[in-house]
């Protein structure tokens, strides 16, 4: 069975030829056939395969490859595999609390392409200086704005356990209303200054590997 | 109905080819960009998929659409 990606190949490939055709030779639209070709090549399946490739881009923004493909984010993933349970992203990663494949963006929702329009403009903005005026150091990289409950709430609010908190539920209205933080009580993230002087967990089984 | 002179009518034929033969070039040079953008999983890649790919595919339809939105009968 062909991939997605496979698919998505070919039918670029098959519009290509057909595409190729009215641009050697454009007599050949001035025909009814012709004319149908190239509505369909010139803008039926381009305008298709552009949108379903602008989908497939977005969905592989979501992994966490795609997110630490960048230099900068590298220590940011290894804390992910901290040896301290403390360390809110490493014990939700390493737990599956959240997808390996789209660890980040599990708590990360609105970041960049996913966010509004000025998150959209950042977005725009790291590209410009992660490949020209140069990355901060990952220690320095911070959040624009304070991280959302919204974020946690979206998995904890109804959970068992959360519920069962009498502290959460004394907290719900203030947690909801942003007005107290998660992170004020689960404040040890990513810690990306120290993740590589920490022990790393390995997965049993993969010790050696 | 007034009829177009023939000299006239192969001109507008060789400019709607002209139109024609430029948004198949640009609908195929921006679907080979957005092809190859998948090659990498990587921002840049979504970039390149964007523009010049999405970019001149959009520019190529609109080529498209105006050059036979514009043929006069």
């Amino acid at each position: 069975m062909l991939s997605t990606g496979a698919l998505f190949a070919l039918a670029v490939v098959a519009t290509v030829v057909l595409a190729a055709l009215p641009a050697l030779r454009p007599a050949l639209t001035r025909g009814r056939r012709g004319r149908i070709l190239a509505f369909v090549t010139l803008f039926l399946l381009p305008a298709l395969l552009t949108a379903g490739g602008l989908k497939a881009h977005m969905e592989q923004a979501k992994s966490t490859e795609f997110c630490l493909s960048c230099h900068v984010m590298e220590p940011y993933g290894d804390s992910l595999w901290t040896e301290d349970a403390a360390y809110l992203a490493a014990s939700h990663f390493q737990n599956r609390r959240v997808p390996r494949e789209a660890a980040c963006y599990s708590c990360h929702t609105d970041y960049t392409m996913f966010g509004d329009v000025n998150a959209k403009i950042r977005g725009l903005r790291h590209v410009w200086v992660q490949y020209v005026s140069g990355p901060p150091a990952p220690e320095e990289i911070e959040l624009y704005s304070p991280y959302r409950n919204r974020e946690c709430l979206h998995c904890h609010g109804g959970a068992r356990a959360f519920l069962e908190n009498d502290f959460h539920v004394e907290m719900l209205a203030e947690l909801r209303s942003e007005e107290t933080s998660c992170l004020d009580c689960h404040g040890d993230v990513h810690d990306v200054a120290t993740v590589g002087e920490r022990e790393r967990w390995t997965p049993p089984g993969e010790a050696g590997e | 109905m007034s009829v177009a002179p023939a000299g006239a009518e192969t001109a507008a034929a060789e400019r709607l080819d002209r139109r024609i033969r430029l948004a198949a070039v640009l609908v195929v040079l921006g679907l080979m960009f957005e092809a190859l953008s998948f090659v990498s999983l990587h921002p840049v890649a979504f970039f390149a998929f964007l523009a010049p790919g999405a970019l001149l595919v959009v520019v190529g339809i609109a080529i498209y659409l105006w050059s036979i939105a514009s043929v006069r009968t």
